[in-house]
């Protein structure tokens, strides 16, 4: 069935408006509207990917109200996170985010809180890199009256008392001293803690997620990071790919910061479509805010207009021909050189969105690489089966 | 690419189940749209009444929520 409307609600499932088919500008009907951006991310797929079952109204539905709640995505593996997110939110297990900085952890961490039934409680961040470790403590647990010289004479609460009922984000997990790590691991385990300077121990109610840049797993074998509270932390682990396994979330991001940086600085400009398949090659190792720092700064002190590819930073215009191939260990060579085709089609398809551009950049004719996708999704298919 | 928030409609009644049919008869009239939102006192979406379907019914006082 075609619906001639469809509603289009907030995070919270609260209705923000009605998209009403025959009005869109492309009269196709928006069942199609839907479908197209289906079609670019089922362009992108890449070959043997098995998390692409999904219809086009979920996807549609499943990203408009994620766009509410600050998460612009259109990656079946960020979709297949935040499903986990949502679970998540609905017990009180502590989760640890990992990944690259820049990819949005923050986000997720609020988007766990705002779906848990915490919502109406706060949402305490603190920052365990930014904060010097003289301070952490303090921060964390407050002080009674008195406690040191220079404190304050009614004492202060810290993080812990301000989170009561809601949930505690430690960004920066792994920046924490390990002097303080028992301290948080006790405080953690027995939702008590106890002011610095008093005796009284302190009973509150908090969900903790952390979140790390690093690979905490090490550090707990180099003796930097405890290896009970990794475990504490690490109940609900979370791993959010960096923007350069996702590709088909580049433009959308580079569109949404494009109208958010167009409002704010009251200008209308525009990418052609080089520079767009520029971004879209980069490789952005600061993620997301990498990108909307770019985006941010074209759109201030960019050209009027159309912003050509020649606009863009210097380090988006030099090609990496650079190749890093990592052996782990013996395998078939035929095995080898069948994951390194998928491998390099399904970067190509993400870079360049069709399969004729996709295969003159492989150097090979497109019925080729067509006959090559047709054969990986075969298979994909007889290992589902 | 164009996002919904830019060809959406917020110019419509916001219904709830206990509207009756006729009432919404009459809103699908004075909008012209084809369907219409269905809401509860929080403005959460409890789904979409369609014109099409909602001809079939006898306009009366039951109420489009039964």
């Amino acid at each position: 069935m075609q619906f001639p409307l469809l509603p289009v609600v907030n995070y919270k499932g609260q209705l923000l408006g009605v998209v009403v088919m025959e009005n869109l500008p492309t009269g196709t009907g928006s069942i199609d509207f839907g479908c197209r951006e289906l079609e670019v991310t089922r362009e992108n797929e890449r070959p043997g990917n098995e998390s692409m079952e999904i219809s086009p109204h979920d996807l549609f539905r499943r990203t408009l109200t994620l766009r509410q709640a600050g998460i612009i995505t259109y990656s079946p593996n960020m979709l297949e996170l935040i499903d986990l997110c949502s679970r998540a939110a609905k017990v009180t297990s502590t989760v640890l985010l990992c990944g690259e900085s820049g990819v949005g952890k923050e986000l997720l961490a609020k988007l766990i809180h705002t779906s848990s039934p915490r919502a109406a409680a706060r949402f305490i961040e603190i920052n365990c890199g930014a904060i010097p470790e003289s301070l952490m403590e303090s921060e964390l647990f407050g002080y009674a009256a008195g406690a040191f010289t220079g404190a304050s004479r009614h004492g202060k609460c810290g993080m812990f008392e301000l989170a009561d009922g809601g949930t505690l984000f430690l960004d920066e997990i792994g920046e924490l001293p390990l002097a303080l790590q028992v301290k948080l691991l006790r405080a953690i385990q027995t939702q008590e803690f106890v002011r610095i300077g008093d005796t009284k121990a302190r009973k509150v109610d908090i969900r903790f997620i952390a979140a790390t840049n690093r690979d905490l797993e090490q550090m707990v074998a180099q003796g930097r990071f405890r290896e009970d509270l990794f475990f504490r932390l690490n109940v609900i682990s979370m791993y959010v790919p960096p923007l350069r396994q996702r590709k088909e979330d580049i433009l959308p991001l580079v569109h949404h910061f494009q109208a958010k940086y167009s409002l704010q600085f009251g200008n209308v400009k525009s990418f052609s479509t080089e520079a767009l398949r520029r971004l879209q090659g980069y490789s952005w190792p600061g993620n997301v805010r990498e990108l909307e720092n770019v985006v941010e700064c074209l759109m201030a002190i960019g050209p009027e207009g159309i912003i050509e590819d020649k606009h863009l930073p210097k380090r988006l215009l030099q090609v990496n021909t650079e190749t890093c191939i990592k052996v782990n260990g013996v395998m078939p060579l035929s095995q080898a050189v069948d994951i390194l085709q998928r491998m390099l089609i399904g970067e190509a398809l993400a870079t360049y969105g069709d399969i004729s551009r996709a295969a003159e950049a492989l150097q090979v004719d497109p019925s080729t690489l067509s006959r090559k996708l047709a054969r990986f999704r075969k298979n994909s298919k007889c290992k589902r089966d | 690419m164009i996002f919904a928030q830019e060809v959406m409609t917020t110019d419509f009644p916001a219904l709830s189940a206990e509207t009756p049919v006729a009432e919404v008869l009459q809103w699908f009239e004075k909008t012209g749209l084809p369907g219409l939102p269905i809401v509860d006192a929080k403005r959460k979406l409890l789904g979409v009444v369609l014109k099409e379907l909602s001809l079939n019914k006898t306009p009366g006082d039951t109420p489009v929520g039964k």
